[in-house]
């Protein structure tokens, strides 16, 4: 009865009113890029792979909730930190790289939607301009209120995952003992994929994200300790979304030995194998998570560029007010959405090209993360104990290293 | 004197100053300057020391600007040797220009707008080194990064935008106590509907810092016209004191909203601290429901006892001074205000002098009473016209008023117009 006190009805809308930022974050997280990973994962070595589901949790939700941490008692974004505490050459690179690997991200995001609405029969000349527009005017026309409940009402569709993982028929009996016990291969293959996991469940911008949500949201220190969690919530349900994914492909594709090259692949074998509801399911959720992240992408970039560099920047400014904003805002999307466009562009090598800059970025993200998480001016109080910082800086050195070797692979293969 | 009229060879940028090489008398190199030390109380402020950092990680010493012999952008030669010179405390007077202000928000009380500090500009006058401007241009970021030859390819839209530093105003919250206070007092000549856009943009601390830096009334009007959602925190970060202080400025229905926000415990805390007559309107206030008549009336209005003539009346108003907008109707009441009649300030000034207000008052009033629903009060506000509605209990006593801008926002929640959040915006 205790715990049902603790859970009254206030505290219950208390914490509704918090949620979001964590929630978002995390269902962005599984973009286009995600899944694809994911679904080859699958496809290609069954359940040997969940087991690293457990690990990549536990270091999204350290590094997430630090990153929210900053917001609640900073009140000002990561970029604004990074500007404010490491000087300006720092920042210029780090926004540049974070444009670099956006664009190849919001590319991923274009590509994605257009090859799930293949799968539905329609053509890319008429899903990408009709996927930009609905981006450009989420964002024009939205208010965050109504966006936000767009995104948290897209959260929801993530759950078709799940759906497509029940109609693939697990033996959840064997899920369970490779999440526990795996059959690890350690071949550079392997590997490759498990860094891959990695580097597209961690991603640089996120934490960009994350800490401007909840400055937004206006979550204050003293409200933190629901906010947390939110982002806990929010890391949960990618994982098991991930998860999910994994299994699907795994106990159709992989049984049945079909190699696929990226996500659409996965959404189309799945139909003779687990029936035709299992397929649009997958391609409704790639549709869904590609548009979602494309709409945040461009946008949150844009942002935190203008943070950074001291440059106006909001939709509501005009051209001539804010005019880096636009443009860069603009050239993401024009570039993102109009490259796809042309069949003949190699989409792999720039995929590539972006997830190594994306790789370049993250430990110095994690590193100006570490700092002014333990920056006591900054922070006062809230700064990481001592055990958390070695969790933390555990965790982000065996990132760094996995991303330094998935970095040195991508250029050497 | 705009610092952009200066003449050219007398102007630093602080950005360049950094890791100048610092030596002694005896010519000997002693470190690099880390930071300039100004003195905020002056317009233009001098630099009264600088921070010099000695090599291998040795602690940064001050130097007092009456040591320095030489001072140019290649070197700065000192007039003592660094062993000579003592410790100075740090005083609450000074500033440190590339820690405090170089990188970070500053107010631009002309453009009244947030913006990032990218180079400060100094100026030598009468031997002194004073800080003239702020850079914000791209300009002053390209320069910064060693790429200039980009900045003469774009053109006259790269040119240097100044900032006089006498429209400039500190906001950060780390910058000391004393210095902050001088620079706000800027703040407060900007319309409060401008620094209320400015504090949203700012963190909670800062916006703490601002707001107990202006005087009670401009701190009041400027949480009114804050987003509703920033209102409370806004007023929850404040020391009680000042908070209650503020309260007292605002007007009774906007107080209560605001407490009716608030955590219950703080909400007590500052209605005690208030005074007495204007916490009991307050605490009255907030027993009705938020949305009802009575959530959205205020009890700032002017009743006239209906024994008084046109003349008696105007001298009660010339006494209470009654807020602008409820002087445009008056309500007439007995003895045990129990409401009889209402007549327009109209009205009022054309009526013979010698007559009572009750022969000239309307006494079929439209009233609602004080549990209405707030979108019928808009309705019948908008179908009769008028600029107020008086609001009644059960026993037809007077209790309050609306007024039509109360109204609209139940129409057009403010919220919706004001704020739009950053990422999104």
């Amino acid at each position: 009865m205790a715990l049902w006190r603790k859970l009254s009805r206030h505290r219950i809308l208390f914490f509704l009113a918090l949620i979001g930022p964590g929630i978002i974050t995390a269902s962005v997280d599984n973009d286009a890029g995600g899944i694809a990973t994911y679904s080859i994962a699958g496809a290609h070595y069954g359940y040997a792979l969940l087991w690293t589901l457990i690990p990549i949790t536990v270091a999204l939700i350290v590094i997430q909730e630090m990153a929210a941490r900053m917001g609640a008692v900073t009140g000002k974004g990561l970029a604004d930190l990074i500007r404010e505490n490491f000087g300006i050459r720092a920042t210029f690179y780090l926004m540049f790289a974070l444009f670099l690997t956006n664009l190849g991200n919001t590319m991923a995001e274009f590509a994605g939607w257009a090859a799930a609405m293949e799968i539905f029969g329609v053509k890319r000349y008429v899903s990408l301009p009709v996927g930009a527009f609905l981006v450009w005017w989420l964002v024009v026309k939205g208010t965050y209120k109504a966006v936000e409940k767009i995104f948290l009402a897209a959260s929801a569709i993530y759950f078709t995952y799940v759906i497509s993982a029940l109609l693939s028929r697990p033996s959840w009996g064997n899920v369970l003992s490779q999440i526990l016990l795996p059959e690890t291969h350690w071949d550079p293959p392997y590997l490759m994929i498990l860094i891959g996991m990695v580097g597209t469940t961690i991603a640089p911008w996120m934490q960009f994200y994350l800490q401007s949500a909840v400055v937004e949201k206006g979550i204050k220190a003293r409200h933190y300790r629901t906010s947390r969690w939110d982002v806990i919530l929010g890391c949960l349900v990618t994982d098991l979304v991930a998860l999910c994914i994994i299994v699907a492909c795994a106990g159709t594709l992989f049984k049945h030995h079909i190699q696929i090259e990226d996500a659409k692949d996965a959404a189309l074998a799945l139909a003779p194998l687990a029936g035709k509801y299992a397929s649009i399911l997958f391609a409704l959720g790639l549709a869904n998570a590609s548009l979602f992240a494309a709409s945040i992408l461009p946008l949150a970039t844009a942002y935190y560029i203008c943070e950074g560099m001291g440059w106006e920047g909001g939709v509501n400014k005009s051209f001539r007010e804010a005019p880096q904003f636009f443009w860069i805002y603009t050239l993401l999307i024009v570039l993102g959405a109009g490259i796809i466009f042309f069949p003949q562009v190699p989409l792999i090598p720039i995929m590539y090209l972006s997830q190594v800059i994306n790789g370049i970025l993250l430990p110095f993200v994690l590193l100006f993360m570490l700092s002014l998480i333990n920056n006591r001016e900054l922070m006062g109080d809230h700064i990481n104990s001592r055990g958390h910082n070695i969790v933390a800086w555990s965790i982000s050195l065996a990132l760094i290293f996995l991303t330094v070797l998935l970095v040195l692979s991508t250029l050497l293969s | 004197m705009p610092a952009s009229t200066l003449g050219r060879g007398e102007l630093f940028f602080a950005s360049r100053l950094q890791h100048t090489k610092v030596f002694d008398l005896s010519g000997r190199q002693v470190g690099t300057l880390q930071d300039l030390v100004v003195s905020i109380q002056r317009e233009y402020p001098p630099v009264t020391s600088l921070i010099v950092k000695p090599p291998h990680h040795n602690q940064p010493k001050k130097i007092p600007w009456r040591q320095v012999l030489s001072f140019e952008e290649s070197e700065i030669f000192l007039s003592c040797r660094l062993e000579q010179i003592e410790d100075h405390p740090e005083t609450d007077q000074e500033l440190w220009l590339i820690k405090e202000v170089l990188d970070k928000q500053i107010v631009d009380t002309e453009g009244r707008k947030l913006i990032r500090v990218q180079d400060i500009q100094l100026a030598r006058v009468n031997g002194n080194i004073r800080v003239m401007a702020v850079d914000i241009s791209t300009h002053a970021v390209l320069r910064r990064l060693g790429l200039d030859f980009l900045s003469r390819r774009l053109g006259s839209r790269m040119m240097p935008h100044f900032i006089d530093w006498s429209n400039v105003n500190l906001v950060s919250s780390k910058v000391p106590k004393v210095s902050l206070k001088v620079s706000l007092e800027k703040l407060g000549i900007l319309h409060p509907a401008d620094i209320a856009d400015i504090m949203n943009e700012l963190s909670p601390d800062q916006r703490a810092v601002v707001l107990q830096s202006l005087d009670h009334e401009v701190a009041a009007d400027t949480i009114e016209e804050m987003a509703p959602s920033d209102q409370a925190t806004a007023l929850a970060e404040m020391e009680s004191e000042k908070a209650s202080d503020i309260l007292e400025e605002m007007a009774p229905d906007n107080a209560a909203d605001l407490l009716a926000d608030l955590p219950q415990e703080k909400a007590q805390e500052l209605l005690n601290l208030m005074e007495k007559e204007g916490a009991h309107e307050i605490r009255q206030l907030l027993t009705y429901p938020e949305t009802s008549a009575g959530g959205i009336m205020t009890t700032e209005y002017m009743a006239i006892p209906a024994t008084e003539t046109a003349t008696e009346a105007i001298e009660s108003i010339r006494r209470e001074e009654p807020e602008a907008e409820s002087i445009y109707y008056l309500y007439v009441v007995d003895e045990e205000n129990h409401l009889l009649g209402v007549f327009s300030l109209r009205d009022l000034i054309v009526a013979p002098p010698k007559a009572k207000v009750t022969s000239f008052m309307i006494s079929n009033v439209v009233k609602v009473d004080v549990m209405t629903k707030q979108e019928e009060v808009a309705r019948l506000i908008a179908k009769y016209n008028l600029l107020a509605i008086p609001v009644v209990d059960k026993g037809n006593h007077l209790l309050g008023i609306v007024t039509v801008d109360d109204a609209i926002d139940v129409v057009i929640p403010t919220a919706w117009k004001k704020r739009f959040p950053r990422i999104y915006s």
